[in-house]
C-alpha cells in the first residue's frame, strides 16, 4: 500500500487535506473514488465548505470599519427595506460578512458590466466597494434548470446562510409585447436560503404569471413566459468571495498587522 | 533546565537506525516531547519512533531543525490556518519538493509524531496538487482506481451536470 493510499485512508488526514480546497475542487474530489466520496460526505467541516451544512457563527466574523475597509453602503444598502421585516446582518459591530457560494456565483470577468451595480430597482450584480476590493458578481447557474438530484440543490447561497434574499426577474412574454417587467419577490427561510428555494420561488411565480396571462388573454395563449434574466439581492449583508477574504487577510498581513485579522473584532 | 537546548536525544527509527539529535529539535514533535517528559532522563534511553523509517525520520528532523526556533503553537492556530490556505513558506515549499511517496510518508510521520505545523505544510502541498484538476486527473496524479459502478458514475454525472457548461 502506498503512503498516499494510507494517507487518504485516514479520515482525519483526508479532512485536513480537503479542508484546504475550494468548493469546486471538493466537488471534483467527490467524483474520484468511493473512499473520497465517503470521506467528504462524512465530514461536517467539508460539508460546510460545500455550503451543504450551515457554517458556525464564527465562520466569518463581523467586521467594522476600523479595519480600514470602506463599506460603501450606498451600493448594497437594503433599499428594499422589506416591509417592516427586521434587517438581518446588522449588529453592534456593523454589517456581517458572508462568504459567497462560488459554485453558484462568481465574480464577473466582464468589467464593462460595472454599471450593473445595484441601483434603486435592480439588484442584478452585487458591487462591493471595500478598500481595494471591488466586485461584480454574476449569478452562475440557471435556477430554473436545477433538479433535486443536483448537488447544488441543497446548497446555501452564502456561509453563514442568509435568511433572506430579494429575488428579481426580468420577464418577457412574447405573446404580449408590452409586458416586459422586472418583478421582485422576497425569499425568506429561517434555516437559511438555499439554491432550491430560489428555484421553487421562480417556478411558483412563473406559474402565477402564466395563469394570469391565460386568464387575461383567452384560449390561444399558451402562457409562454421567458425569463430574460434573474438575479438576487442580499440586503444588509456584505457578501465576499473567498478570494476577497484572502485579499483582505493579505492586506492585513502585508501591513504588519497581527494575524488576528477579522477575528478580533467580536 | 537552562542547558536544555544543548541536550541531545537518541531516536530509533522503525528500521532500527539510531539518530542523535538536539532535544530542542526533537521536541517539535509532541510525541517525543511527551515521551521525554515521561522518561525523565533525556539522552540516555533511546526513543523508538516505531512507524517512521530512517529516511523519513531524517527528513522530518531536517524540517524540525529549520523550525526549531519557531514560536510554540498557540490555541489560535486553528483559526489562523483556516485563513491563508495556499500560502507555504518558501523554505517549506522547497523542502516539500520530494517524490510523492516521500511527501505522503512525511505527512504520515508528522501525524504520528504529532508535528502540527509540518502536517499542515504537507496537507497544503497535497491540496495544491489537487486544485483545478478533474476527477480523472486527480486519479492519475495519485494513482487512484476509479471504483464506481457505471450506475454510480451516471449518478455522479447527473449530480454535477448543473455545473458543467461553464
Amino acid at each position: 500500500m502506498s503512503a498516499a493510499e494510507k494517507t487518504f485512508g485516514v479520515a482525519e488526514l483526508f479532512e485536513a487535506i480537503a479542508s484546504q480546497l475550494p468548493a469546486c475542487d471538493l466537488l471534483s474530489s467527490r467524483s474520484v473514488c468511493r473512499q473520497w466520496r465517503v470521506n467528504i460526505d462524512g465530514s461536517k467541516p467539508i460539508l460546510r465548505k460545500l455550503f451543504l451544512l450551515p457554517a458556525q457563527d464564527d465562520y466569518v466574523t463581523s467586521v467594522d470599519n476600523g479595519l480600514g475597509l470602506e463599506w460603501k453602503s450606498g451600493s448594497i444598502e437594503p433599499q428594499y427595506g422589506l416591509r417592516g421585516m427586521p434587517q438581518e446582518g446588522y449588529d453592534d459591530t456593523g454589517p456581517k460578512l458572508h462568504n459567497l457560494n462560488e459554485t453558484l456565483f462568481r465574480r464577473s470577468p466582464d468589467t464593462s458590466k460595472e454599471h450593473w451595480e445595484i441601483t434603486q430597482n435592480r439588484g442584478w450584480r452585487v458591487k462591493i466597494h471595500q478598500g481595494r476590493i471591488s466586485n461584480i458578481l454574476d449569478f452562475l447557474f440557471d435556477p430554473m434548470s436545477l433538479r433535486g438530484y443536483h448537488n447544488a440543490f441543497e446548497m446555501y447561497l452564502t456561509q453563514p446562510p442568509v435568511k433572506q434574499v430579494d429575488l428579481f426577474a426580468m420577464v418577457d412574454m412574447p405573446a404580449d409585447k408590452t409586458a416586459k417587467h422586472t418583478r421582485s419577490w422576497t425569499i425568506r427561510n429561517e434555516e437559511g436560503v438555499k439554491a432550491n428555494h430560489v428555484k421553487q420561488h421562480l417556478e411558483i411565480q412563473m406559474l402565477k404569471m402564466q395563469c394570469a396571462q391565460r386568464g387575461g388573454r383567452g384560449k390561444d395563449m399558451k402562457g409562454r413566459v421567458l425569463w430574460k434574466e434573474s438575479w438576487l439581492h442580499i440586503p444588509g449583508h456584505v457578501v465576499l468571495t473567498k478570494e476577497d477574504m484572502e485579499t483582505m487577510m493579505g492586506v492585513e498581513a502585508g501591513e504588519g498587522e497581527d494575524q488576528e485579522g477579522l477575528g478580533d473584532l467580536k | 533546565m537552562a542547558s536544555e537546548g544543548e541536550q541531545t536525544v537518541k531516536l530509533v527509527s522503525s528500521d532500527n537506525v539510531e539518530i542523535v539529535t538536539e532535544r530542542k529539535v526533537a521536541e517539535r514533535s509532541m510525541l517525543i516531547k511527551n515521551m521525554i517528559e515521561d522518561l525523565g532522563a533525556p539522552g540516555e534511553e533511546p526513543i523508538p519512533i516505531m512507524n517512521v523509517s530512517e529516511a523519513v525520520l531524517r527528513k522530518v528532523l531536517e524540517w524540525c531543525t529549520h523550525h526549531k526556533n519557531d514560536p510554540a503553537p498557540s490555541q489560535d492556530d486553528d483559526a489562523d490556518s483556516r485563513k491563508k490556505t495556499t500560502d507555504i513558506e518558501d523554505w517549506d515549499q522547497k523542502f516539500m519538493q520530494v517524490d510523492q511517496e516521500m511527501l505522503f510518508e512525511i505527512i504520515l510521520a508528522a501525524n504520528y509524531m504529532d508535528i502540527k505545523a509540518l502536517l499542515d505544510v504537507g496537507c497544503k502541498t497535497v491540496a495544491n496538487m489537487i486544485k483545478g484538476k478533474s476527477p480523472e486527473e486527480i486519479r492519475k496524479t495519485f494513482n487512484i482506481q476509479n471504483d464506481f459502478t457505471p450506475e454510480e458514475e451516471d449518478q455522479i454525472r447527473r449530480e454535477n451536470e448543473w455545473a458543467e457548461d461553464r
